[in-house]
């Protein structure tokens, strides 16, 4: 019986569904995150400008790529939409641009590490508490700025049809959306730490 | 009125895929470099995973599930391909450059082709982005770098060392982004030699005949 598109999730049920899918390649656990995830995976390509076909096998890529990479989802780094959102991100740069997306390696051991406490990476294994912080953010955002971040995310200048040419100084996002980032960037700090 | 992008935005623009190829490898090594950074580039990933979460869901294809089912059977067990990470490089003293740069030298820092013009030596790295120029660059410490202005943005990524300009001290891990506005006049610190990687938002009109009549400073 195929899964239908999931209204709604709890960030616990799906990181509980990636870690069993890591451990064990659980089909009944990566049922539900496809249900879930898919067809949001499939909007995010069409917000970046991909076609209707496109757009529904980078769908299939990015959840192969959930399958395949589940070891990789670390609860205290990310949680699990923004760990299924890196996959998502990632599938997007090597297939519509052809590239492979240089990343930090956080075991390189060349990786300029944190002091040591206890939410570091060396400390106990308790969820990352940056994924709730920033959510509770956008939550108390007027929708037209979670717009604005979402066009900024997905490469549209403001005011145009379609995704924006890359280039540096498609990077720069207005005033409005510089206040948007710095809400989120403040996220941790305005939670107390 | 400045085009220049707000650190924020090159960290949000990297979280989101945005950024082209060099920029990308430049703000991806600041980010093994500085654990600030690092800490303000989680929370707009985070942004990423819940702007992921509320989308308005795209409906699937009929079949998408047992398509991907299919693909499921092939896969047989999942192998999470993580390559192996290579050993820090064996260079002199605290010099030791971070992955994802590292991956991208032809060789190790003591073995690339530097071209070398009194205090300063520069080694291109080809990223084969057309629009952007990506230089390794060592001062002497103590020294100058030409006083330039540019016709494009400067991004400079500190690896060793350190410099000083009208605008501050950089010190390794630090990165400046530079509009086209500014002039300055970096000095690199006394001590170690000053080691950076500079991209360069390159505009067309500086190639060609005209490119070679500039100064001493574009062919660093």
């Amino acid at each position: 019986m195929a899964p239908v598109t999931e209204e709604k999730r709890g960030e616990a049920e799906l990181a509980a569904a990636l870690l069993t899918v890591a451990e064990r390649q659980d089909r009944d656990a990566f049922a539900l995150l496809f249900a879930f995830y898919a067809p949001r995976a499939k909007a995010w390509f069409r917000g970046l400008g991909a076609d209707e076909a496109t757009a529904e096998e980078l769908a299939q890529e990015a959840m192969l790529g959930v399958w395949r990479g589940a070891a990789g989802f670390d609860q205290r780094r990310a949680d699990a939409s923004t760990w299924v959102f890196t996959v998502v991100r990632d599938t997007a740069v090597r297939a519509l641009r052809r590239e492979l997306r240089p990343d930090f390696d956080p075991e390189d051991p060349a990786v300029v590490a944190e002091p040591y406490n206890a939410s570091s990476e060396n400390g106990p294994a308790v969820p990352s508490p940056t994924g709730s912080a920033v959510q509770t953010v956008v939550e108390r955002l007027p929708e037209d700025e979670v717009k604005l971040l979402r066009m900024f995310y997905q490469g549209h200048e403001p005011g145009a049809g379609s995704a924006a040419e890359s280039g540096l100084s498609a990077a720069t996002g207005g005033a409005r959306l510089r206040r948007v980032l710095a809400k989120l960037r403040d996220a941790l700090a305005g939670r107390g730490g | 009125m400045s085009a220049a992008p707000t650190h924020d935005e090159l960290l949000a623009a990297h979280a989101a895929g945005r950024l082209p190829p060099p920029v990308a490898l430049l703000v991806a090594t600041h980010l093994a470099l500085a654990p600030q950074a690092r800490r303000r580039y989680r929370c707009f990933e985070a942004a990423g995973g819940v702007l992921l979460d509320r989308i308005e869901p795209a409906p699937l294809a009929p079949g998408a599930w047992d398509r991907v089912r299919a693909r499921l059977d092939e896969e047989g067990a999942g192998d999470p391909a993580r390559p192996e990470p290579r050993p820090a490089p064996a260079g002199r003293g605290e010099l030791a450059i971070p992955r994802p740069l590292r991956d991208h030298l032809p060789a190790a820092p003591d073995e690339l082709r530097w071209r070398r013009s009194g205090d300063v030596s520069a080694v291109d790295l080809d990223l084969s982005t057309t629009g952007y120029r990506t230089t390794l660059i060592r001062v002497r410490a103590g020294s100058e770098f030409p006083k330039h202005g540019h016709g494009g943005l400067e991004l400079i990524l500190t690896l060793a060392g350190g410099f000083r300009d009208e605008s501050g001290r950089y010190l390794r891990g630090d990165l400046q982004i530079a509009d086209p506005e500014t002039e300055h006049q970096p000095v690199a610190e006394p001590g170690e030699d000053w080691l950076w990687l500079r991209v360069l938002d390159a505009p067309l009109r500086l190639r060609g005949p005209l490119g070679r009549l500039k100064s001493r400073f574009w062919r660093l």
